[in-house]
């Protein structure tokens, strides 16, 4: 016999045991995803986020009512700025202020967050908060408090509410849908890379071809596993017998009724 | 994360693979597996005069004693004659697959006990002749590498046109290797799923190590398609409905 021949990983078999195993990675995926929802739906405390939009105008010369574009662009660059101003402590405490004081400045800064729209000079501040009502309350008080600040510090420049927050509808965290497909595709996709794992590393022979690869002496026998091929048969056989029984039934009860038919012809 | 691999086949005790002995009642499928086996066996080995083959395997439970038996029985049916030899003389098993005593045997017949005469038992079910192994001796490899043994089998060679030799797996003892010295081909069982690829591997080494002829290698315990290609969708067997049944009805003539 010739030496023994190194063996490689066949990608056809690979993918033909990925394909038996399928019915397991969608098991874990669907798994996965039913937790995540229940963990969202049941255990985390869904949050509400009201927004307010702030147009920021800062006149980069004389302030002669006119808008050049020179402003804009200055206006643009400076919103990283009076993000930082809606911050302070100067403007937070004011707001706390005006909530009575039922929020601290750091639980409000935790709420906090800012985003410029993008190629505009206005500023959206979004707050968070498990009661709708609160993070409405919340967003407009900043919004209230907010501008004469900026404008105390930014001389010349003007600062508008474009829109005051509305009492939030939707929850805005966690998204259940996000989540539920998160957790679908990665329960699927660890279980499948397991899959793969276990059949590169599969250091057993399992059919004709892994003898193939290893040896040159033929496969001279494949013999049947004679309990799986017993309860094959004995399952057709069952098959078979119901399908025959049946039948019979049909044809007795269809002699029955052409009996029947023909007993009502005779008597009419 | 046993479940996710493909659980391999595990072996059957010997009370229920009695029900595997190929009789009448067998599948149209499973004796032509054997038919398949028996005509790979006739041309790997051409030479003439009596064909002694020995029947081994990875490690224990993998089919290998009811896999001989029924090989023998498939080249009895030939009108050939057969003699099986159970020279695992630790855990005889052809004995208890054909509901017999073990001895007198082998052991009995190279100690000079008996003799071979009366040791050979003919099972005329099958038409096959049995050596079983004998009383279990405590030194089995130094019976299975003696002179009297390899006399023993000049001897048979003259009487059989088959002689099958079921041997201990290779894994487990080195009678395998020593018996393949004096046979003309070696056959290793393997059951998919149960033996690792190093360790079929390691059981070829050390039989070519010891000079074997090795004949080929026997799966035992596929998923067996039962369509051929050949088939039609109406037939449930590979070579068109009604073979089945008229083979069988050959058989009963």
């Amino acid at each position: 016999m010739d030496k023994i021949k190194a063996f490689d990983i066949d990608l056809k078999r690979l993918f033909f045991e990925v394909l038996k195993r399928a019915w397991l990675i969608i098991l874990v995926g669907v798994i996965c995803a039913g937790s995540a929802f229940a963990y969202a739906k049941f255990f985390v405390t869904p949050q509400y986020t009201a927004t307010v939009s702030i147009y920021l105008q800062n006149y980069a010369g004389e302030n002669d009512q006119k808008i050049y574009s020179s402003d804009l662009s200055a206006s643009q660059s400076l919103i990283p700025t009076y993000s930082e101003l809606v911050t302070s402590n100067r403007v937070l405490e004011k707001v706390a202020a005006k909530l009575d004081n039922r929020y601290t400045v750091a639980q409000i800064r935790n709420t906090f967050s800012a985003a410029a729209v993008e190629d505009t000079a206005i500023l959206k501040i979004s707050i968070r908060h498990n009661v709708p009502e609160e993070a409405a309350n919340i967003a407009n008080a900043i919004a209230d408090i907010a501008p004469a600040i900026i404008m105390e510090y930014a001389e010349g420049s003007s600062v508008k509410v474009v829109d005051g927050a509305k009492i939030p509808q939707d929850i805005s965290y966690p998204s259940y849908i996000q989540w539920t497909v998160i957790s679908f595709v990665l329960g699927a996709a660890i279980t499948f890379f397991i899959v793969v794992l276990l059949f590169i590393f599969n250091s057993h022979i399992d059919n004709e071809d892994d003898l193939v690869k290893l040896f040159d002496a033929p496969v001279v026998g494949r013999i049947p596993d004679f309990n799986l091929f017993a309860e094959k048969e004995n399952k057709k056989k069952r098959k078979n017998s119901k399908k025959k029984s049946g039948k019979k039934a049909k044809k007795s009860s269809d002699s029955n009724s052409q009996a029947a038919q023909s007993r009502m012809e005779v008597r009419s | 994360m046993k479940f996710m691999k493909k659980k391999a086949n595990s072996g059957a005790h010997s009370a229920s693979e009695r029900d595997f002995i190929l009789n009448d009642n067998t599948s149209f499928a499973i004796d032509e597996a054997y038919n398949t086996l028996r005509s790979n066996i006739v041309f790997s080995m051409v030479d003439k005069g009596c064909k002694v083959v020995e029947f081994t395997s990875c490690k224990m439970s993998d089919g290998k004693s009811i896999n001989i038996l029924n090989t023998a029985i498939t080249f009895a049916e030939t009108n050939a004659k057969v003699l099986l030899i159970d020279c695992d003389l630790r855990r005889p098993n052809i004995n208890r697959l054909l509901n017999r005593r073990e001895y007198p045997g082998l052991t009995n017949v190279l100690v000079g006990a008996t003799t071979v005469e009366n040791a050979i038992e003919t099972i005329d079910e099958y038409k096959l002749d049995v050596l079983f192994s004998g009383n279990l001796p405590p030194n089995p490899s130094e019976l299975l590498s003696s002179k009297a043994f390899e006399d023993l089998l000049k001897e048979l060679r003259e009487k059989y046109d088959y002689i099958f030799i079921d041997t201990p797996p290779v894994s487990a003892v080195i009678d395998a290797a020593l018996v393949s010295k004096v046979v003309n081909g070696t056959v290793i069982v393997v059951r998919p799923g149960a033996c690792k690829k190093d360790e079929i591997v390691s059981v070829v080494n050390q039989l070519e190590f010891a000079g074997a002829k090795i004949v080929g290698f026997i799966l035992n315990g596929v998923e067996f398609e039962r369509r051929s290609k050949y088939s039609r969708k109406t037939d449930g067997y590979g070579y068109g409905y009604g073979y089945a049944e008229a083979k069988k009805a050959t058989k009963a003539k």
